[in-house]
């Protein structure tokens, strides 16, 4: 008995929950996950700011780095080509403990609230008004800036916030 | 008793013709360059292989030189066409493995086949699916083509399919 406890106290504690993916912070004034530039970066830039990717898909035009599990993703960071060399221009964030300086944790307000805080407290303009259809969507553009905010929600997945260079 | 079976045959019946009268009537697709309105599962009427256009143009006269759909940028998003007898191939892709046509279509089997079997579709919907705008594009001349996209700043990806006409 003793020895099945303790069997369970050390699954528990290697489990994947316990070795979570560390909560991530994004400053959206400035664009920064981790304190780090994070739109615009070569692959390398981005795995020094967010570290290995779980997932990598990588192709000659397009890549895409995964942290965490695809269904509990923290973040995805999509890169293009520009010129001979990949730079991301987007990255989506789907952990609902992430932390932004000023909302604070912004995937669990609810989606209209997250709207008005964007443009009251951010200054940003609606490009889209949040709504539902196929999918529930909005896009709000950073003031003096080609960054966008996409957020919203895809049937059964978590929300997700997405910030992409709208150029 | 007798006067229930009665009016039981008595609508069934009546209801037989017309019914009968809709499957005899076998729908063909009409050129439609209106409603283009994207979606995610063919309509219930659509038999791959035997609802064809009603008038069909001639496939575009220009070789694929690869299987792969060609990517471009529609607004903030990504999107992938292709012609109609290569979205044939690639919905014979889906048919056989969900799980690994995606590559040919968004360049990314993993991210195709978790964005559409987390739709519910199985892949012989993806694949009547795009075994049906193939046939609408078909439909509406060689100009035509099969194209599916993502949401503003590449995510999500929602496994849906449209036709549009190259300019």
């Amino acid at each position: 008995m003793r020895l099945a406890v303790v069997v369970f106290v050390a699954a528990v504690a290697v489990s994947p929950a316990a070795a979570a993916a560390p909560v991530l912070r994004l400053d959206l004034a400035t664009q920064t996950l981790q304190g780090k530039a994070i739109l615009g970066q070569r692959p390398q830039a981005v795995v020094r700011a967010l570290g290995r990717p779980t997932e990598r898909t990588q192709g000659r035009r397009r890549a895409r780095f995964s942290y965490g599990r695809e269904d509990h993703y923290s973040a995805i960071v999509l890169f293009r080509r520009e010129g001979s060399v990949l730079r991301s221009w987007s990255v989506v964030l789907g952990d609902r403990r992430l932390r932004e300086t000023k909302l604070g944790l912004l995937l669990r307000l609810p989606p209209l609230r997250l709207q008005s805080r964007l443009v009251s407290e951010l200054g940003m303009r609606i490009v889209k008004r949040y709504h539902c259809a196929a999918i529930c969507r909005g896009d709000v553009e950073m003031p003096d800036s080609n960054v966008r905010v996409g957020f919203g929600r895809v049937r059964g997945d978590p929300p997700y916030l997405v910030l992409y260079s709208a150029t | 008793m007798k006067i229930v079976r009665l009016v039981i045959v008595s609508l069934a019946l009546c209801v037989w013709p017309a019914t009968a009268h809709v499957a005899s009537a076998a729908p063909c697709i009409a050129k439609d360059t209106q409603n283009l309105t994207p979606t995610t599962t063919a309509p219930s009427w659509y038999v791959p292989g035997v609802t064809g256009p009603c008038v069909a143009a001639s496939d575009p006269i220009v070789s694929p030189q690869t299987a792969y759909w060609t990517f471009f940028q529609r607004g903030w998003s990504d999107s992938w066409r292709t012609v109609p007898y290569n979205a044939d191939y690639s919905a014979r892709d889906c048919e056989v493995s969900l799980r690994w046509c995606g590559q040919y279509i968004i360049g990314d089997a993993y991210w195709f086949w978790y964005s559409c079997s987390g739709r519910g579709l199985s892949g012989y919907d993806v694949g009547r699916n795009i075994r049906y705008w193939a046939d609408r594009a078909r439909a509406n001349g060689s100009n035509w083509r099969v194209y599916t996209w993502t949401e503003a700043g590449g995510y999500p990806y929602g496994c849906g399919f449209s036709v549009y006409a190259l300019s």
